[in-house]
């Protein structure tokens, strides 16, 4: 008996980058207390050290073998380490992006650093999640940290608003996706993922059974694309972008879809793997929503924020798709478009956060007429960043396409594709018409940049390389189809 | 019909009528009131099925500490009545209509030949010498740490999140401030001037 | 004796109630915050249900969670409700409208 009890701590070295994380957080956050005005300026180098030493420990952690710990709610692998390693690298650049933000608009506070480093764990958590429990706390460590940040404008009724929004929304997502795990939870006996696959993948499982199970299923679909903005559960997406400082939309539209994707691969590929049959036909239907509305919609707006947040509804169509072939290149296109979206992303609201000035959002498409006048060489790092989006060869975002399609014709549905295709080709002229207003239109406001040199290089950085990795793709497609 | 059964349906009945309740209350503060009648049938239920711990914790924590929040932010915000319930009976029927084909269709995925008695059997009654809350423990700290660290993780942000959004800097607000009144000399407050006395002048 | 199916039935029915709250009260913010609490506490029925006739106490170690968790996000929201009404002096928003393009 009394063997069922135990807590193994020779095991702890699997988790030590979220322990060194947790504990590096709470540091910070006492720091912080303490700095006067003039040092303030440490909490953010800070943030980035422990970030980096995190981010080397998970990538010592690449290459070791499957472990399985806390009694099968957590679990290290491949998927799970590259993509630690990734998510922090991708906080770092955002990072830097932000920083000159924060200062310029009174929001550089120690609460917002501390904010990000927790969401970052909840991140973490929910990547290497192996029992609905952690996944669960891993997902609201991430949502309640990020509610707080879009919050903390907070003089900004557009930003509390959009917090609000978020908040409700992602409650009752929540609510929903207990629901759904509560029907899992009742039907296996368990609730560990280990426990919940070898069940679902029982042969001669009863009627009731794959019933209960399905019906579970649809609520937890529900639950992960709410938290995907997936349509028809995407009313929060364009709000929340538009609505949240410029700082927490970049983070916000980046490194998450990251952990949900990886819980989504937690839950239905490694979990109820067995039951893609039916957990597939939900996600064609979401995900031909979200790539149609998406590229539509997006074509009336004039904000910036709301054209790059129904852009990214469509990106995760593009990803649900990969999820409908049901094969492992099909995942692994998936993940590849995760990574790519993510450098996309991290350099468009760049560049958007670059032209901001004290007291002064630009956030209006008309906002960056006659950028190539003045600053040729960001009007052209825009160029590529929205060729890419676009999908246009040879950047990155054309092969992301492209896999991601080749996989869902070499499945069989060729429709699918066919339909993806058509509002790929819709939504380049959004894209198009951003680089027409760069290009061709003069500008009536005066167009200085004022950001610091380090993010001026990361940035340059981040779009050169959408070109580089686009012109060889090969190493991150392999990285990809190797997580699975 | 059974005790268990009697008290089950007479539990039941009051949770469900409260929760409608409270849906359709116009005065935020009743409504909180009707969900703390929700939470107390919710909390009996749970008796009935054993989970003496979450029970007595509902109770405790939700209608102790939670709902009296609500009516807090409730009577200090004066935000008793909305000023937007134009829109309410417009949607009404159209909300019920859904829910109804909602309930029914749960009804039916969860009947009787889903988890009726005979799939699955109401297990045996634990003595009187079982502790749920020993048992809980156990596996809290055991099976379980993990996830209990976690739930700390979440507790640290909402005492963050709190402060970061709500705490209003210094104003209104007299501090004291501690290392001046301890550095303080007596030569900073008292000032001791000599002074001659006139009448002795007038001498 | 009730079954397993009259416990699910009847948290499927208070949360069904939650889902309608949330449909007529779209304005009114408190109270829909009010009806989460109720989803959250028919998800937890169904846990402890489950716990009790499958003989295993993930489920309501599951529940203990979900309370902390909930506490926490009362915190916060009402945080950021506290927080609307400052700014804005009235805090009544259309939680599910997008209707700007």
């Amino acid at each position: 008996m009394n063997n069922m009890y135990t807590f193994d701590t020779s095991t702890l070295w699997a988790a030590l980058p979220e322990i060194f994380l947790l504990s590096a957080i709470v540091v910070v956050l006492l720091l912080d207390l303490f700095l006067t005005k003039p040092f303030k300026q440490a909490t953010y180098y800070l943030t980035q050290i422990s970030l980096f030493i995190t981010g080397v420990m998970a990538f010592n952690l690449i290459d070791q073998p499957q472990t399985i710990i806390f009694s099968g709610s957590f679990i290290l692998d491949n998927m799970a380490s590259v993509f630690k390693v990734f998510m922090i690298g991708s906080t770092m650049v955002a990072m830097v992006y932000t920083r000159h933000y924060l200062i310029q608009h009174a929001l550089f506070r120690g609460e917002y650093f501390v904010l990000v480093l927790l969401s970052v764990l909840g991140m973490m958590v929910m990547v290497s999640g192996y029992s609905l429990l952690t996944l669960y706390l891993g997902l609201e460590i991430l949502s309640l940290s990020l509610y707080t940040l879009i919050a903390i404008a907070r003089e900004r009724a557009g930003a509390v608003e959009a917090a609000l929004k978020y908040f409700v929304l992602g409650a009752i997502a929540s609510g929903l996706l207990l629901y759904g795990m509560s029907m899992i939870y009742g039907i296996s006996g368990s609730i560990n993922i280990t426990d919940i696959a070898n069940f679902a993948a029982n042969a001669d499982l009863a009627s009731r059974e794959t019933l209960i199970l399905n019906f579970g299923l649809v609520f937890l679909v529900i639950g992960i694309a709410f938290k995907l903005g997936a349509v028809p559960f995407h009313m929060w997406v364009p709000d929340v972008y538009q609505g949240a400082p410029t700082s927490v939309t970049l983070f916000l539209s980046t490194v998450p879809k990251v952990a949900a994707v990886a819980m989504l691969v937690r839950i239905l590929v490694d979990g109820l793997g067995a039951m893609h049959a039916y957990w597939a036909d939900l996600f064609m239907v979401l995900a031909v929503l979200s790539i149609a509305l998406g590229s539509v919609v997006a074509l009336m707006q004039t904000n910036i924020k709301r054209l790059l947040a129904y852009s990214t509804i469509s990106h995760v169509g593009f990803i649900m798709l990969g999820f409908v072939t049901g094969v492992i290149s099909g995942y692994g296109a998936a993940v590849f478009y995760v990574f790519v979206y993510i450098l996309m992303s991290l350099a468009a609201f760049g560049i958007v956060i670059l032209l901001n000035k004290k007291g002064f959002e630009a956030d209006q498409i008309s906002d960056f007429k006659g950028l190539s006048k003045h600053s040729p060489w960001f009007a052209l790092m825009m160029l590529v960043v929205m060729l890419s989006m676009a999908g246009v060869p040879p950047f990155i975002g054309f092969y992301a396409k492209f896999f991601i399609l080749q996989q869902v014709i070499s499945a069989g549905f060729v429709t699918l594709a066919v339909v993806a295709v058509v509002f790929a080709v819709i939504s380049a002229y959004y894209y198009l018409q951003i680089i027409k207003s760069m290009y061709f239109e003069e500008s009536d406001k005066d167009i200085t940049i004022v950001a610091p040199m380090d993010m001026q290089l990361v940035l340059s950085i981040n779009a050169v390389l959408i070109l580089v990795v686009g012109i060889f793709p090969d190493f991150w497609i392999k990285l990809s189809l190797s997580l699975f | 019909m059974g005790s268990e059964q009697i008290i089950f349906y007479f539990l039941s009945f009051w949770l469900i009528a409260s929760s409608l309740a409270m849906i359709f209350s116009r005065n935020a503060a009743k409504a909180v009131l009707f969900l703390v009648l929700s939470f107390f049938s919710v909390a009996s239920i749970w008796i009935l099925l054993e989970a003496e711990f979450l029970a007595i914790t509902l109770i405790l924590v939700y209608v102790g500490a939670v709902m009296v929040l609500f009516l807090f932010v409730i009577k200090m915000l004066n935000i008793d009545k909305s000023t937007l319930r134009a829109k309410f009976a417009g949607y009404l029927p159209l909300g019920l209509i859904v829910a109804l084909i909602i309930i029914a269709e749960m009804m039916l995925v969860l009947g009787n030949a889903q988890f009726g008695l005979d799939v699955m059997p109401a297990p045996a009654r634990h003595g009187a010498d079982y502790s749920n809350i020993t048992e809980l423990a156990l596996q809290l700290y055991t099976t379980y740490v993990y996830p209990f660290e976690l739930a700390a993780v979440l507790l640290l942000i909402a005492i963050i999140a709190a402060i970061t959004l709500v705490h209003k800097k210094e104003i209104n607000r007299k501090q004291q401030s501690i290392s001046e009144q301890v550095n303080v000399r007596a030569k900073d407050r008292i000032r001791i001037v000599s002074i001659t006395s006139p009448s002795k002048e007038n001498k | 004796m009730v079954s397993l199916s009259d416990y699910l039935i009847l948290s499927s029915v208070i949360f069904c109630i939650g889902l309608v709250g949330i449909f007529v009260n779209r304005t009114n913010i408190i109270t829909l915050l009010m009806c989460v609490e109720l989803i959250l506490a028919a998800v937890n029925t169904n846990f402890i249900a489950f716990s009790h006739f499958l003989g295993n106490e993930a489920g309501q170690i599951f529940v203990f969670f979900i309370l902390t968790v909930a506490a926490a996000e009362v915190a916060i929201g009402l945080a950021i409700l506290t927080l609307l009404f400052r700014v804005r002096g009235s805090i009544d928003v259309d939680v599910t409208n997008s209707l700007k393009g």
